[in-house]
C-alpha cells in the first residue's frame, strides 16, 4: 500500500516536471513574462523594458535629406506590479549618407518586484553582414571597415535598477564613408539582465 | 528500506530538474533594440540628347551618337575630321538618386588612335536646375524643338549661343527628381596634323556628379 502511494507520487511528479518541458519547448524566450505568471508561489518578477520618454534627432540642422523613426513595440505589463512597458525598441533610418547621424534617446524601466543589475549589451547585426568591432565602437563589414558607427551613452552596463527605477541611455547612430548606396543594414542591441546579487 | 532510499532519490531528483527551469526564467532576461538603416544613392543621368551641327559639317562627316544604359555616358563618333569641324550636343541630364546632387564639368574621352585628342576644343552651357514636371510653364518643355544651329542662334558654329535663359555655373545643386540642359559645343582647332585630317573619332561624354551634402 505504501508502494502504491508513493509509486502514484512519482507519477504525478514525473507528469508535472514533463509539463514544465513540454511549456519550455512550445514557448520560447519571448513568453519569460508568461512563465512568471506560474510563479505565484514566490510573487517575484524579473521585469525591464523601455517606457516615455523617447526621443530622436538627426544632425540636418537646415535640410531635411535623411530620416529617422524611433518606436516602442511588444507592450507588456507586469503580472506582481501591474507596471506597464514595451519590450523592444525600433529604430528605422532611411534615405541616409555618409556622415548622417541620429541620436536616440529612450528610456529603461524596472517593472519588475526585484533589484536588476544591467550585465552585459550586446551589439550585432542579425543578417550576419556585419560585425561588431569593440575597439572602433562600429559595425564593420567583410573587410574590417567601419559601416555603422553606434554608441550607448552613458554606458548602462553595470548599473542596478531598484523597482520602478528608470534610466535614460542615448544610442548615437553614424553612417560612415564606408557604407554603400542603395544598401539596407540592421543591427540589433541586446540588452541583458538579471536579479541584482546583495 | 533500500527500496525506499531510492524513491526519494528519485523524487528528489525529480523536483530539482522541475524547479530549475522555472528558477532559471526568473532571473534573468533580455531586451531588445533593432535598427534598419537605408542608405540613399546618387544618380545624375542624361534622359535624352541631341546632337546637331551645320550643314556643311554634315556635308563631308558622318557623326552618330549612342547612350550608355545607365544614362552616364553619350559616345559620339565623327568621320572626316578636319579644321573648324564641330558639333553641339545637348543633354537633358536629371537627378534620379535620393539625394542632393552636384552636377560638374563633364569629362571627356577619347578612342584616339590619331593623336586628335590635343586638337579639341570645348564650351559647355548649363540651364537649371529645373523642376521635374515638364509642363508648358517649364523652360525644359519642348526643349529640343526649334533647336538649330545657325549665325543667328540659337546655337552658333563659334560656340555661342542665344538662348534668352540664364545660365548657370557648375559644380551647383541639382535636388532629387530635378533636370539640367546642358549644351556642348565640341570643336576642332584650325591646328589639327595633316596626317590626322579626315580620320575617325570617338569621343566619350561622361556626366560627373558628388553628393551635395
Amino acid at each position: 500500500m505504501k508502494e502504491k502511494t508513493l509509486a502514484i507520487i512519482i507519477c504525478i511528479l514525473i507528469a508535472l516536471s514533463i509539463l514544465g518541458f513540454g511549456y519550455a519547448q512550445w514557448n520560447d524566450t519571448i513568453t519569460v513574462a508568461g512563465t512568471l505568471q506560474f510563479g505565484y508561489w514566490n510573487s517575484i518578477s524579473i521585469n525591464m523594458g523601455f517606457v516615455d520618454p523617447l526621443k530622436y534627432s538627426d544632425n540636418e540642422a537646415t535640410k531635411d535629406v535623411g530620416q529617422v523613426n524611433c518606436y516602442y513595440t511588444n507592450y507588456k505589463i507586469d503580472p506582481e506590479t501591474s507596471m506597464e512597458a514595451y519590450n523592444t525598441t525600433i529604430i528605422t533610418i532611411s534615405n541616409g549618407y555618409p556622415g548622417y547621424e541620429v541620436k536616440c534617446n529612450l528610456t529603461l524601466k524596472n517593472i519588475g518586484t526585484q533589484t536588476l543589475h544591467i550585465n552585459k549589451t550586446v551589439i550585432s547585426d542579425p543578417t550576419g553582414t556585419l560585425t561588431w568591432n569593440s575597439t572602433l565602437n562600429a559595425l564593420v563589414n567583410v573587410e574590417g571597415k567601419p559601416i555603422l558607427n553606434i554608441n550607448i551613452k552613458p554606458n548602462i552596463v553595470c548599473n542596478n535598477l531598484e523597482s520602478g527605477d528608470t534610466l535614460e541611455a542615448e544610442i548615437d547612430i553614424q553612417i560612415t564613408q564606408n557604407s554603400e548606396e542603395c544598401h539596407t543594414y540592421y543591427f540589433q542591441i541586446e540588452i541583458a539582465y538579471e536579479e541584482a546579487k546583495p | 528500506m533500500k527500496t525506499n532510499k531510492i524513491y526519494v532519490t528519485f523524487m528528489l531528483l525529480i523536483i530539482t530538474v522541475s524547479i530549475i527551469g522555472i528558477t532559471y526564467a526568473h532571473w534573468a532576461d533580455t531586451i531588445h533594440i533593432f535598427g534598419t538603416a537605408k542608405i540613399a544613392h546618387i544618380k545624375m543621368t542624361i534622359i535624352s540628347y541631341k546632337n546637331l551641327t551645320s550643314c556643311c559639317v554634315k556635308k563631308y562627316s558622318n557623326i552618330t551618337s549612342e547612350l550608355s544604359p545607365d544614362g552616364h555616358t553619350l559616345t559620339i563618333t565623327g568621320t572626316g575630321l578636319k579644321p573648324c569641324w564641330f558639333i553641339w550636343i545637348g543633354l537633358k541630364t536629371q537627378n534620379q538618386g535620393s539625394l542632393p546632387a552636384y552636377i560638374k564639368p563633364p569629362e571627356y574621352s577619347f578612342d584616339d588612335p590619331n593623336g586628335l585628342k590635343n586638337c579639341f576644343e570645348t564650351k559647355e552651357y548649363y540651364y537649371g536646375p529645373y523642376p521635374e514636371a515638364e509642363g508648358p510653364a517649364n523652360p525644359i518643355h519642348n526643349v529640343w524643338g526649334g533647336v538649330k544651329v545657325s549665325w543667328r542662334g540659337p546655337l552658333k558654329p563659334d560656340g555661342t549661343v542665344t538662348f534668352p535663359n540664364p545660365t548657370n555655373t557648375p559644380p551647383f545643386i541639382v535636388q532629387p527628381g530635378e533636370k539640367v540642359i546642358i549644351w556642348i559645343w565640341i570643336h576642332v582647332k584650325t591646328d589639327i596634323p595633316d596626317d590626322a585630317q579626315g580620320k575617325m573619332l570617338t569621343l566619350y561624354v561622361n556626366i560627373v556628379d558628388d553628393i551635395a551634402i
